[in-house]
Protein backbone atom coordinates (compact mmCIF):
# COMPACT_ATOMS: atom_id res chain seq x y z
CA UNK A 1 0.00 0.00 0.00
CA UNK A 2 2.92 2.29 0.70
CA UNK A 3 3.99 2.31 -2.94
CA UNK A 4 0.72 4.04 -3.83
CA UNK A 5 1.52 6.80 -1.37
CA UNK A 6 5.01 7.13 -2.80
CA UNK A 7 3.55 7.12 -6.32
CA UNK A 8 1.13 9.90 -5.37
CA UNK A 9 4.04 11.84 -3.90
CA UNK A 10 5.96 11.37 -7.16
CA UNK A 11 2.96 12.80 -9.05
CA UNK A 12 2.85 15.83 -6.74
CA UNK A 13 6.63 16.23 -7.18
CA UNK A 14 6.27 16.05 -10.95
CA UNK A 15 3.58 18.75 -10.89
CA UNK A 16 5.72 21.01 -8.68
CA UNK A 17 8.71 20.50 -11.01
CA UNK A 18 6.57 21.29 -14.07
CA UNK A 19 5.26 24.47 -12.41
CA UNK A 20 8.81 25.60 -11.57
CA UNK A 21 10.01 24.95 -15.12
CA UNK A 22 7.01 26.82 -16.56
CA UNK A 23 7.58 29.76 -14.20
CA UNK A 24 11.25 29.89 -15.22
CA UNK A 25 10.49 29.73 -18.95
CA UNK A 26 7.66 32.26 -18.56
CA UNK A 27 10.06 34.84 -17.11
CA UNK A 28 12.15 35.04 -20.28
CA UNK A 29 11.94 38.40 -22.06
CA UNK A 30 10.57 36.94 -25.28
CA UNK A 31 8.20 34.49 -23.60
CA UNK A 32 5.08 36.19 -24.97
CA UNK A 33 6.44 36.88 -28.44
CA UNK A 34 6.12 35.05 -31.71
CA UNK A 35 8.04 35.73 -34.88
CA UNK A 36 8.37 34.06 -38.23
CA UNK A 37 9.24 34.88 -41.80
CA UNK A 38 9.01 33.37 -45.24
CA UNK A 39 10.00 34.35 -48.75
CA UNK A 40 7.21 34.51 -51.29
CA UNK A 41 7.67 34.60 -55.06
CA UNK A 42 5.35 37.56 -55.57
CA UNK A 43 5.86 41.33 -55.24
CA UNK A 44 4.86 43.07 -51.97
CA UNK A 45 1.84 44.79 -53.58
CA UNK A 46 0.36 41.40 -54.36
CA UNK A 47 1.16 39.90 -50.95
CA UNK A 48 -0.40 42.96 -49.24
CA UNK A 49 -3.83 42.03 -50.62
CA UNK A 50 -3.61 38.66 -48.85
CA UNK A 51 -3.01 40.41 -45.54
CA UNK A 52 -5.81 42.95 -45.78
CA UNK A 53 -8.70 41.38 -47.73
CA UNK A 54 -11.02 39.35 -45.48
CA UNK A 55 -11.68 36.57 -47.99
CA UNK A 56 -7.96 36.12 -48.68
CA UNK A 57 -7.15 36.18 -44.95
CA UNK A 58 -9.63 33.36 -44.35
CA UNK A 59 -7.85 31.21 -46.90
CA UNK A 60 -4.50 31.13 -45.07
CA UNK A 61 -5.11 31.95 -41.39
CA UNK A 62 -6.05 28.57 -39.95
CA UNK A 63 -9.46 28.29 -38.22
CA UNK A 64 -10.41 31.86 -39.23
CA UNK A 65 -14.01 31.52 -40.40
CA UNK A 66 -15.23 35.09 -40.63
CA UNK A 67 -13.83 38.61 -40.75
CA UNK A 68 -16.42 41.30 -39.93
CA UNK A 69 -15.49 44.88 -40.70
CA UNK A 70 -16.52 47.10 -37.80
CA UNK A 71 -15.57 50.34 -39.59
CA UNK A 72 -16.31 51.25 -43.23
CA UNK A 73 -13.55 51.08 -45.87
CA UNK A 74 -11.01 52.36 -46.82
CA UNK A 75 -8.64 50.68 -44.39
CA UNK A 76 -6.24 52.83 -42.41
CA UNK A 77 -5.13 53.63 -38.89
CA UNK A 78 -8.14 53.21 -36.59
CA UNK A 79 -9.93 50.64 -38.80
CA UNK A 80 -11.47 47.86 -36.77
CA UNK A 81 -12.50 44.32 -37.61
CA UNK A 82 -13.71 41.28 -35.77
CA UNK A 83 -11.98 37.97 -36.47
CA UNK A 84 -14.16 34.96 -35.72
CA UNK A 85 -12.01 31.89 -35.05
CA UNK A 86 -13.25 28.32 -34.69
CA UNK A 87 -11.52 26.39 -31.93
CA UNK A 88 -11.32 22.79 -33.19
CA UNK A 89 -9.71 21.73 -29.91
CA UNK A 90 -12.70 22.89 -27.88
CA UNK A 91 -15.80 21.54 -29.62
CA UNK A 92 -15.60 24.07 -32.47
CA UNK A 93 -16.31 26.90 -30.06
CA UNK A 94 -16.37 30.28 -31.81
CA UNK A 95 -13.98 32.88 -30.44
CA UNK A 96 -14.10 36.54 -31.39
CA UNK A 97 -10.89 38.56 -31.63
CA UNK A 98 -11.08 42.31 -32.24
CA UNK A 99 -8.30 43.94 -34.19
CA UNK A 100 -7.62 47.64 -34.58
CA UNK A 101 -5.10 48.93 -37.08
CA UNK A 102 -2.44 51.05 -35.35
CA UNK A 103 0.11 51.30 -38.18
CA UNK A 104 -0.81 51.20 -41.85
CA UNK A 105 1.88 51.64 -44.48
CA UNK A 106 0.93 49.74 -47.66
CA UNK A 107 2.57 47.62 -48.97
CA UNK A 108 5.24 47.51 -46.28
CA UNK A 109 3.90 47.37 -42.76
CA UNK A 110 0.67 46.64 -40.95
CA UNK A 111 0.38 46.62 -37.18
CA UNK A 112 -2.81 45.67 -35.36
CA UNK A 113 -3.84 45.63 -31.73
CA UNK A 114 -5.67 42.45 -30.84
CA UNK A 115 -7.98 41.84 -27.91
CA UNK A 116 -10.40 39.13 -26.97
CA UNK A 117 -12.99 38.48 -24.30
CA UNK A 118 -11.28 35.11 -23.74
CA UNK A 119 -8.64 36.99 -21.78
CA UNK A 120 -5.74 38.24 -23.85
CA UNK A 121 -4.57 41.32 -25.65
CA UNK A 122 -1.57 41.92 -27.81
CA UNK A 123 -0.05 43.28 -30.97
CA UNK A 124 0.40 41.64 -34.32
CA UNK A 125 2.65 42.97 -37.03
CA UNK A 126 3.17 42.08 -40.69
CA UNK A 127 6.28 43.43 -42.44
CA UNK A 128 6.76 43.04 -46.18
CA UNK A 129 10.23 43.60 -47.63
CA UNK A 130 10.77 43.87 -51.37
CA UNK A 131 13.63 41.53 -52.31
CA UNK A 132 13.50 42.46 -56.00
CA UNK A 133 12.71 40.13 -58.93
CA UNK A 134 9.11 39.84 -57.76
CA UNK A 135 10.12 38.35 -54.38
CA UNK A 136 8.92 39.43 -50.94
CA UNK A 137 10.11 38.57 -47.47
CA UNK A 138 7.00 38.32 -45.32
CA UNK A 139 7.59 38.67 -41.59
CA UNK A 140 4.93 38.00 -39.01
CA UNK A 141 5.36 38.93 -35.37
CA UNK A 142 3.28 39.34 -32.28
CA UNK A 143 3.35 39.90 -28.57
CA UNK A 144 0.57 38.74 -26.30
CA UNK A 145 -0.42 39.32 -22.70
CA UNK A 146 -2.82 37.13 -20.78
CA UNK A 147 -5.08 37.99 -17.87
CA UNK A 148 -5.90 34.56 -16.46
CA UNK A 149 -3.33 33.41 -13.87
CA UNK A 150 -3.30 29.90 -15.30
CA UNK A 151 -2.69 31.26 -18.79
CA UNK A 152 0.24 33.27 -17.39
CA UNK A 153 1.64 30.07 -15.90
CA UNK A 154 1.15 28.12 -19.12
CA UNK A 155 2.53 30.98 -21.24
CA UNK A 156 5.51 28.98 -22.62
CA UNK A 157 3.22 26.17 -23.79
CA UNK A 158 0.61 28.55 -25.20
CA UNK A 159 3.22 30.49 -27.15
CA UNK A 160 4.83 27.27 -28.37
CA UNK A 161 1.48 26.28 -29.88
CA UNK A 162 1.01 29.80 -31.25
CA UNK A 163 4.44 29.67 -32.93
CA UNK A 164 3.70 26.30 -34.53
CA UNK A 165 0.36 27.58 -35.76
CA UNK A 166 1.98 30.80 -37.05
CA UNK A 167 4.59 28.80 -38.99
CA UNK A 168 1.89 26.63 -40.57
CA UNK A 169 -0.09 29.74 -41.51
CA UNK A 170 2.97 31.24 -43.21
CA UNK A 171 3.55 28.12 -45.28
CA UNK A 172 -0.14 28.07 -46.21
CA UNK A 173 0.09 31.74 -47.24
CA UNK A 174 3.13 31.08 -49.42
CA UNK A 175 1.54 28.13 -51.20
CA UNK A 176 -1.81 29.93 -51.67
CA UNK A 177 -0.18 33.03 -53.16
CA UNK A 178 2.24 31.14 -55.36
CA UNK A 179 -0.50 28.79 -56.61
CA UNK A 180 -2.74 31.71 -57.58
CA UNK A 181 -2.10 33.42 -60.93
CA UNK A 182 0.10 36.53 -60.74
CA UNK A 183 -2.02 39.63 -61.09
CA UNK A 184 0.85 41.84 -62.21
CA UNK A 185 0.65 44.62 -59.61
CA UNK A 186 3.88 46.61 -59.53
CA UNK B 1 23.20 -8.44 -15.59
CA UNK B 2 19.94 -7.49 -13.86
CA UNK B 3 16.53 -8.07 -15.44
CA UNK B 4 14.86 -4.93 -16.82
CA UNK B 5 13.31 -2.56 -14.28
CA UNK B 6 9.98 -2.49 -16.13
CA UNK B 7 9.63 -6.27 -15.99
CA UNK B 8 10.51 -6.42 -12.30
CA UNK B 9 8.04 -3.62 -11.51
CA UNK B 10 5.23 -5.40 -13.40
CA UNK B 11 5.90 -8.65 -11.53
CA UNK B 12 6.07 -6.92 -8.18
CA UNK B 13 2.82 -5.05 -8.77
CA UNK B 14 0.82 -7.94 -10.20
CA UNK B 15 1.98 -11.11 -8.44
CA UNK B 16 0.40 -12.25 -5.17
CA UNK B 17 2.61 -11.55 -2.18
CA UNK B 18 3.27 -15.27 -1.68
CA UNK B 19 4.69 -15.59 -5.23
CA UNK B 20 6.84 -12.48 -5.27
CA UNK B 21 10.02 -14.44 -4.71
CA UNK B 22 9.45 -17.80 -6.40
CA UNK B 23 8.22 -16.68 -9.86
CA UNK B 24 10.76 -13.84 -10.32
CA UNK B 25 13.42 -16.30 -9.07
CA UNK B 26 12.52 -18.85 -11.78
CA UNK B 27 12.44 -16.11 -14.40
CA UNK B 28 15.80 -14.81 -13.21
CA UNK B 29 17.41 -18.24 -13.70
CA UNK B 30 16.09 -18.47 -17.25
CA UNK B 31 17.05 -14.82 -17.84
CA UNK B 32 20.66 -15.57 -16.85
CA UNK B 33 20.78 -18.57 -19.24
CA UNK B 34 19.44 -16.61 -22.22
CA UNK B 35 21.54 -14.63 -24.64
CA UNK B 36 20.81 -11.47 -26.62
CA UNK B 37 17.03 -11.38 -26.35
CA UNK B 38 16.96 -11.96 -22.57
CA UNK B 39 15.68 -8.49 -21.64
CA UNK B 40 12.82 -8.56 -24.13
CA UNK B 41 11.98 -12.11 -23.11
CA UNK B 42 11.86 -11.10 -19.42
CA UNK B 43 9.50 -8.17 -20.04
CA UNK B 44 7.27 -10.40 -22.22
CA UNK B 45 7.12 -13.04 -19.48
CA UNK B 46 6.34 -10.36 -16.89
CA UNK B 47 3.46 -9.03 -19.01
CA UNK B 48 2.15 -12.58 -19.58
CA UNK B 49 2.26 -13.24 -15.83
CA UNK B 50 0.48 -10.02 -14.98
CA UNK B 51 -3.13 -11.03 -15.67
CA UNK B 52 -3.01 -14.49 -13.98
CA UNK B 53 -1.22 -12.88 -11.03
CA UNK B 54 -3.87 -10.18 -10.72
CA UNK B 55 -6.65 -12.81 -10.96
CA UNK B 56 -5.11 -14.76 -8.05
CA UNK B 57 -4.75 -11.58 -6.03
CA UNK B 58 -8.38 -10.71 -6.77
CA UNK B 59 -9.60 -14.16 -5.66
CA UNK B 60 -7.59 -13.86 -2.45
CA UNK B 61 -9.03 -10.40 -1.83
CA UNK B 62 -5.60 -8.77 -1.90
CA UNK B 63 -6.36 -5.92 -4.27
CA UNK B 64 -10.02 -4.93 -3.93
CA UNK B 65 -9.38 -2.20 -1.38
CA UNK B 66 -6.49 -0.81 -3.42
CA UNK B 67 -8.41 -0.44 -6.68
CA UNK B 68 -9.75 3.09 -6.02
CA UNK B 69 -6.26 4.33 -5.09
CA UNK B 70 -4.63 2.62 -8.05
CA UNK B 71 -7.29 4.05 -10.37
CA UNK B 72 -6.59 7.50 -8.95
CA UNK B 73 -2.96 7.06 -9.89
CA UNK B 74 -3.95 6.39 -13.49
CA UNK B 75 -6.93 8.72 -13.75
CA UNK B 76 -5.33 11.78 -12.19
CA UNK B 77 -2.32 12.09 -14.52
CA UNK B 78 -4.57 11.60 -17.54
CA UNK B 79 -7.09 14.17 -16.25
CA UNK B 80 -4.30 16.67 -15.51
CA UNK B 81 -2.71 16.24 -18.94
CA UNK B 82 -6.04 16.39 -20.78
CA UNK B 83 -7.35 19.36 -18.76
CA UNK B 84 -4.05 21.25 -18.99
CA UNK B 85 -3.70 20.53 -22.70
CA UNK B 86 -7.23 21.63 -23.49
CA UNK B 87 -6.76 24.82 -21.46
CA UNK B 88 -3.46 25.65 -23.19
CA UNK B 89 -4.99 25.16 -26.63
CA UNK B 90 -8.05 27.23 -25.72
CA UNK B 91 -5.78 30.15 -24.83
CA UNK B 92 -3.73 30.24 -28.05
CA UNK B 93 -4.55 33.71 -29.45
CA UNK B 94 -5.23 32.75 -33.08
CA UNK B 95 -6.08 29.16 -32.17
CA UNK B 96 -3.90 26.11 -32.51
CA UNK B 97 -3.81 23.26 -34.96
CA UNK B 98 -6.02 20.32 -34.03
CA UNK B 99 -4.54 18.03 -31.38
CA UNK B 100 -6.32 14.70 -31.10
CA UNK B 101 -7.17 13.02 -27.78
CA UNK B 102 -4.86 10.17 -28.83
CA UNK B 103 -1.95 12.56 -28.14
CA UNK B 104 -2.86 12.76 -24.45
CA UNK B 105 -3.17 9.00 -23.83
CA UNK B 106 0.55 8.09 -24.12
CA UNK B 107 1.53 11.22 -22.16
CA UNK B 108 -0.90 10.37 -19.34
CA UNK B 109 0.16 6.73 -19.37
CA UNK B 110 3.82 7.80 -19.33
CA UNK B 111 3.26 9.92 -16.23
CA UNK B 112 1.32 7.09 -14.58
CA UNK B 113 4.13 4.65 -15.38
CA UNK B 114 6.65 7.09 -13.93
CA UNK B 115 4.60 7.42 -10.72
CA UNK B 116 4.18 3.64 -10.40
CA UNK B 117 7.89 3.09 -10.97
CA UNK B 118 8.79 5.86 -8.53
CA UNK B 119 6.41 4.36 -5.96
CA UNK B 120 7.82 0.89 -6.45
CA UNK B 121 11.45 2.05 -6.28
CA UNK B 122 10.75 4.15 -3.18
CA UNK B 123 9.05 1.18 -1.55
CA UNK B 124 12.06 -0.98 -2.40
CA UNK B 125 14.64 1.53 -1.15
CA UNK B 126 12.87 3.14 1.81
CA UNK B 127 10.63 0.22 2.80
CA UNK B 128 13.61 -2.09 3.30
CA UNK B 129 15.40 0.34 5.60
CA UNK B 130 12.50 0.80 7.98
Amino acid sequence: MKWLRYGALALVGLIVLAVLVLLGLGMRKDAGRIAGSIEIARPPQEVWIWVTEPEKLKSWVGWLVEVRRLTPPPDGVGSKAMWVMEDRNNNNERVEVTDEVVEYDPPRRLKVRLSSAMGFDGDGVFILTDLGNGQTRFEQGGEYRFQHWLAKLFLPLIMHSARSKGAEDLHRLKSKIEESPAIGIR
Amino acid sequence: MKPPLLGRAILWLCLPESERESIPGDLLEEFARRGGDARRWYVRQAILSAMPGLCIRWRRGEIQERIPLALMLFVWPFAIVLGGGRFVLSQVPLKAELLRVSFYIPVGLGISAFCVLAGWLSQKCLGGKR
